[in-house]
């Protein structure tokens, strides 16, 4: 899996949690989470939790702390994967 | 140092199942602080958010003095917890002092110890954050809005806290300004003895601001 199919999965991950649909549609890489997608702060576990059911990974407290744009989620996510 | 934050957490819109689940609670709440709970003070999603609310809040008090710093509530530990009372049914939607609130809260950060004070209503949970001596000065405003869009949000949060600085303020052209936090202005010039916090989730809104 690439980066690119990981930020189209993403994009899906992302999707329940904004209202900001066409920003969603051209995210790139320093798209802030809650800055540009107003995804609530409350929501960003919800985040995680989709992608490690996503994924089948554990996003351990380090990296999810880390995961505050979609640049850092698609670093986090493929580095769990290619770990797996 | 003088500061504020605040967060709020509208209970209808949360997913209580989801919240229920080890893997959802454990990226937030360690387990020293999973023996803090009490199931005869609350259900337990409610203290899930609790926590929440409470790690948000004293997050929102430090960034004010540390803009870089990211949220990491695994790594804001809540010490203890008090609950007075439970719950409140019909609480005010703004006050000055924080009078009714049912829990508090004592999180030990790297430098001091931040001091939060919840209030868990049927409908939210809202906290508040800064020193004891602060909450005497602090104003602070919660009420039920129409849509729980995020830009409407943000939009009526702010002007729920202008009434309340125009109220204080007579005559004074008075500003929210937002740079990472949202920081008051009167005459064109920053007030940063008077820190403001805003918190927004789904059909609630939340304002605190210090003002001595």
């Amino acid at each position: 899996m690439t980066k690119e199919d990981i930020l189209e999965e993403l994009k899906k991950i992302l999707n329940p949690y904004t209202t900001e649909k066409e920003l969603l549609a051209g995210i790139n890489d320093d798209t802030d989470l809650i800055r540009d997608l107003k995804i609530n702060s409350a929501n960003l576990v919800d985040v995680i939790i989709d992608a490690e059911a996503k994924y089948n990974v554990e996003i351990d407290y380090d990296s999810a702390e880390q995961m505050t744009n979609v640049g850092s989620c698609i670093d986090i996510i493929y580095s769990k994967l290619t770990a797996a | 140092m003088i500061s504020v934050g605040n967060d709020l957490v509208d209970l209808s819109v949360v997913d209580i199942a989801r919240t229920n689940d080890k893997r959802f609670y454990s990226k937030f709440i360690t387990d020293a602080e999973l023996e803090l709970y009490q199931p005869d003070t609350m259900p337990f999603p409610h203290f899930a958010w609790l926590l929440w609310s409470v790690k948000e809040a004293v997050y929102k008090y430090l960034s004010r003095h540390d803009p870089d710093l990211i949220f990491a509530p695994i790594r804001i530990l809540i010490k203890n917890i008090s609950t007075p009372s439970l719950p409140v049914k019909a609480p005010s939607s703004e006050g000055t002092g924080l009078a009714e609130y049912n829990v508090a809260a004592a999180v030990a950060t790297d430098s001091s110890v931040v001091h939060a004070r919840s209030l868990i209503t049927e409908e939210y949970i809202t906290t508040f954050a800064t020193t004891p001596a602060d909450f005497e000065n602090m104003h602070w405003g919660t009420k039920r809005i129409e849509t729980s869009n995020a830009e409407t949000q943000s939009t009526l949060v702010r002007e729920f806290a202008m009434e309340k600085l125009n109220e204080l303020l007579p005559g004074k052209e008075v500003e929210i300004r937002t740079n990472k936090v949202p920081a008051i202005f009167v005459e064109g010039v920053a007030m940063p003895f008077m820190p403001l916090t805003l918190s927004h989730h789904g059909y609630y809104v939340c304002y605190a601001f210090i003002a001595k």
